[in-house]
């Protein structure tokens, strides 16, 4: 009877052991992978981190896109003191989703924001994208440009950026200005 | 004169080089492509390379392609795609492709009438494959010349704007890492390679081909995709095009213009309307000069207004206005300086008018020191607002005298002046110098050009000239008065005509006046004495000093004041003749006097000699002194020396005044004669706008001429009660 009741306890206590140990092993394999540590690629990083030709090509795209929202910035200007509401209307509808489409992904990515090179440049095109907003009257957008501005560079005010209509100023003065632009100064 | 501008000459620089390269890819492109024998297929599937070439150089590239494969695109289309279509199964995506293209290639070069309608039924057959970039181009730049062809500058702003957006903007990105990595030239890239073409065709589509379809509509939001056109697009890549073979030079200075003070506060429609009246004009300016009037240069002065005209319907702003009409203007003055140059009537009405210009130009004066901005100048600024304005009057002044010019020259059927050509002429003069006065009295100098100075002296000159020719040259005595009045005011403002100076004697002369030439001309000679400018002009020896100088001289000395108004300079040698004779005659007068002196004193001798004798003969020294007498009548000797007495006495006389008279000349003649021989000066003046002495005219008229200082209400009715006067004599038009 005791020899029973012992194999009987053994028996649970395997059973339970083994449970523990499975519960354990699912544990560990919880990402489809066999590690336990979350995932933080060394070599992933560096291998993203844009270099050389890449590094280049993003700045001249920056570049050229920030120029290209002066430009737009202009014409909307123009049509607006000539009051051309058709042509305002118009360009509005290319302007926007040209900005969805070409800047807000440059201004999205992680590696502008971060890298050393591009942080500027990252700075200049959100400015630029605001102006132009502020320009297309849409101040929703201005201000939450001006939020991520602050949020992104909020240890960086005093770094040195060009506002779209051509002053060097620092980030924190850019800011102001923008403030200002839409009559929150 | 001969004028061009530079959009002109870029334009057709541009288009010399675009054909040259053009024709060596069409040759060299399908060959490197497929490096077999070539065909339409190939043509067409790069026809992005070449279908935006203006209609004749796309239709000579044809003729050649045609030469090359063996037969025409006309013929192609006609054999290929109707078979296809038959055929049970639909046609596949290139195919429709080549269709479409080969048909807005066949309207563009006039093949086929309908051929763009074609295009747009067939590539709409592609709508469900819009996600294909290459697809999509060809939809859009279908579109865009469906749009021109039907004049809707609405919908080409869309189509040209979705296709940077649709086709353009997501080739971008790729296109540059092909280039990092170099795979535009080398690699598959497939159609994200054709991008350089992409900016050009579309920059063609926007300069060129919506002005050759004279798009007539506000086309001004495609002013930014021209912007950033400029900004490494075009031209950027000379391994796909040559720079030189890239619309870029124009591309370039239509954005220069698009920013300039000659805008229309940026309107991107204007701009291009401008430019391309200005090619219009310029084909209009050589046809003039070359043929005269003709029938096929009077059309292109035709073209040009109407391309003018077209400039005005797109202008909003005073600015774009002014441009206008500153090159509007110039053409008036050029047809009226040909019909005055071959003596031929002027036939041709151009609908920019003088007087409007002038319009124009009082709005620009009087928001000069207020809303200036508002006129369109805002981001050129108050200086290129102030050019403008001078701009402005230097065309209104050539275009007014050009016009006055030729209506002077104007004859009748007997050779004789017609009083109404007559008219016509003051009244564009008095036009002029009406609305100088207007403005002249600015004290900061800064609405009228220097040379508007010497105009005013031209244009009182010509009423004054104008004035004594009417009737046949028999001006009753109000218009005499006139005349005077107006050549007095003409030397106030530029005293160094000399022959202005005998015209005016010459009318003082016929109203009997000759007798107050010197009252009338020493305030004025009076005044280039005392010229502080002037003097100071002359001492840092400025441009033709050493001849204001000799005039300044003149100006000093009333006698040579005098040989201005009535001295002939070209009867120069009979005055030198005349002093010579008065110095011969002065030597004659001293010799009689010497003689006649000599005579008298022998007979008075004579005479003494005689009383002593008669004295001892008669002992009378001997006897008492007898009682007074009666004196013995006097003796023959006696009445020679009082007759010789009087001789002498009248010879003196002479003498005294021929001495004065030779003294006279001999300081006179040599002064007014310095003042001879420097006419240049005046045609250097009225050609030249920056001539240097312009600007010393403006400050002497600022110092002395009569509508120094602001013009006062007293003064400007003055100015115009003169005005009613002249035109109620002479029966012109009101202004």
């Amino acid at each position: 009877m005791d020899e029973r009741l012992f194999s009987a306890g053994t028996r649970m206590g395997l059973v339970t052991l083994c449970c523990a140990v499975l519960a354990a092993g699912c544990a560990f394999d919880r990402h489809g992978g066999s590690a336990y540590f979350e995932q933080q690629s060394g070599r992933d990083a560096v291998e993203k981190q844009l270099a050389g030709e890449a590094l280049s090509q993003r700045k001249y795209s920056m570049r050229r896109v920030r120029r290209d929202l002066a430009s737009f910035r202009t014409t909307l200007e123009q049509l607006q003191r000539h009051g051309k509401a058709a042509g305002i209307e118009r360009f509005e509808r290319f302007a926007r989703p040209y900005i969805e489409r070409r800047v807000d992904p440059l201004v999205d990515s992680a590696n502008t924001a971060s890298h050393p090179e591009l942080r500027p440049f990252h700075a200049e095109l959100l400015l630029s994208k605001a102006v132009l907003m502020d320009q297309m009257r849409d101040r929703r957008a201005v201000l939450r440009t001006i939020d991520r501005l602050e949020d992104e560079f909020a240890s960086m005010g005093s770094m040195l950026v060009l506002y779209p209509t051509g002053e060097a100023v620092t980030l924190e003065q850019s800011v102001a200005l923008l403030r200002m632009q839409i009559g929150e100064i | 004169m001969q004028y061009r501008t530079d959009g002109t000459r870029v334009a057709e620089r541009t288009t010399r080089r675009v054909l040259a390269f053009l024709w060596v890819a069409l040759l060299v492109m399908p060959a490197s492509a497929l490096a077999k024998e070539a065909t339409w297929k190939d043509y067409l599937d790069h026809a992005y390379v070449y279908s935006s070439a203006d209609e004749a150089d796309l239709r000579m590239l044809l003729d050649r392609t045609t030469a090359t494969v063996g037969r025409s695109l006309a013929e192609y289309h006609a054999e290929t795609f109707p078979a296809l279509a038959a055929r049970r199964s639909p046609m596949s995506e290139v195919q429709l492709r080549r269709k479409a293209i080969a048909e807005l290639l066949l309207y563009r070069t006039g093949e086929q009438s309908d051929g763009l309608a074609a295009a747009v039924d067939t590539i709409s057959a592609l709508e469900d494959r819009l996600d294909r970039h290459e697809n999509r181009y060809w939809y859009h730049t279908i579109h865009a010349h469906q749009a021109l062809q039907s004049g809707d500058a609405e919908a080409f702003v869309d189509q040209v704007l979705s296709l940077w957006l649709e086709v353009v903007t997501p080739l971008e990105v790729p296109f540059e890492t092909y280039k990092t990595l170099a795979l535009t030239e080398n690699g598959n890239a497939g159609f994200v390679r054709t991008l350089p073409h992409l900016y050009e065709s579309i920059a063609r589509l926007i300069l060129v081909q919506s002005q050759t379809a004279a798009l007539d509509g506000d086309i001004d939001s495609l002013g930014a995709i021209v912007r950033v056109l400029t900004d490494e697009r075009v031209g950027a890549d000379p391994e796909s095009i040559p720079t030189d073979s890239t619309s870029k030079v124009f591309l370039d200075h239509i954005v220069t213009r698009l920013e300039g003070p000659e805008s229309d506060g940026g309107s991107l429609s204007f701009t291009l309307a401008l430019v391309a009246a200005e090619r219009a004009h310029q084909t209009a300016r050589t046809r003039l000069a070359d043929d005269g009037f003709t029938r096929e240069s009077e059309a292109a002065v035709r073209d040009s207004v109407a391309a003018y005209q077209r400039a005005m319907r797109n202008a909003n702003t005073l600015q774009g206005q002014v441009a206008i009409y500153t090159r509007a203007l110039r053409q008036v003055g050029e047809v009226f300086a040909t019909g005055e140059r071959i003596d031929q009537a002027v036939k041709i009405d151009i609908p920019f008018s003088i007087d409007r210009a002038l319009e124009l130009y009082s709005t620009l004066h009087a928001n000069k020191d207020g809303d200036w901005q508002r006129q369109g100048y805002v981001d050129q600024g108050r200086d290129a607002y102030l050019a403008a304005m001078r701009g402005l009057w230097s065309e209104i002044q050539e275009a007014s005298f050009n016009s006055a010019s030729y209506y002077m020259s104007r004859r009748d059927a007997a050779g004789g002046m017609d009083d109404e050509s007559i008219v016509h002429a003051i009244n564009h003069y008095s036009r002029y110098l009406h609305a100088f006065e207007e403005v002249s009295g600015d004290p900061t100098g800064e609405s009228l050009p220097d040379s508007a100075y010497y105009g005013a002296y031209q244009a009182a000159r010509g009423i004054g000239d104008g004035v004594l020719f009417f009737s046949e040259g028999d001006a009753s005595v109000d218009q005499l008065e006139e005349a005077i009045t107006q050549y007095t005011r003409a030397l106030a403002y530029f005293p160094f005509d000399r022959e202005l100076w005998s015209t005016l004697a010459v009318a003082l002369q016929r109203s009997g006046r000759e007798s107050d030439f010197l009252a009338v001309a020493k305030p004025i000679a009076d005044a280039v004495v005392r010229s502080r400018h002037l003097d100071r002009w002359i001492q840092n020896e400025a441009a033709w000093s050493n001849e204001l100088a000799s005039f300044r001289r003149a100006f000093e000395n009333d006698r040579s004041l005098v040989y201005f108004g009535f001295a002939d300079e070209d009867r120069l040698e009979e005055l030198e003749m005349e002093f010579t004779r008065l110095q011969q005659q002065r030597e004659t007068v001293t010799e009689a006097i010497a003689a006649t002196r000599s005579e008298r004193d022998a007979l008075a001798e004579q005479r003494r000699e005689a009383h002593r004798l008669a004295s001892e003969a008669s002992g009378e020294a001997d006897a008492p002194a007898p009682p007074t007498v009666a004196s013995a009548p006097r003796s023959v000797e006696s009445h020679m020396i009082a007759r010789l007495g009087l001789d002498l006495e009248r010879l003196s006389s002479n003498s005294e005044r021929l001495d004065a008279r030779i003294a006279a000349i001999a300081q006179s003649l040599p002064i007014w004669k310095a003042t001879l021989g420097h006419e240049a000066l005046l045609w250097e003046l009225s050609s030249q706008r920056d001539h240097p002495v312009h600007s010393l005219l403006r400050r002497y008229a600022e110092e002395y001429a009569p509508t120094t200082g602001a013009v006062s209400t007293a003064q400007a009715e003055t100015s115009d009660a003169s005005w009613q006067v002249l035109q109620s004599w002479i029966g012109g038009e009101a202004r």
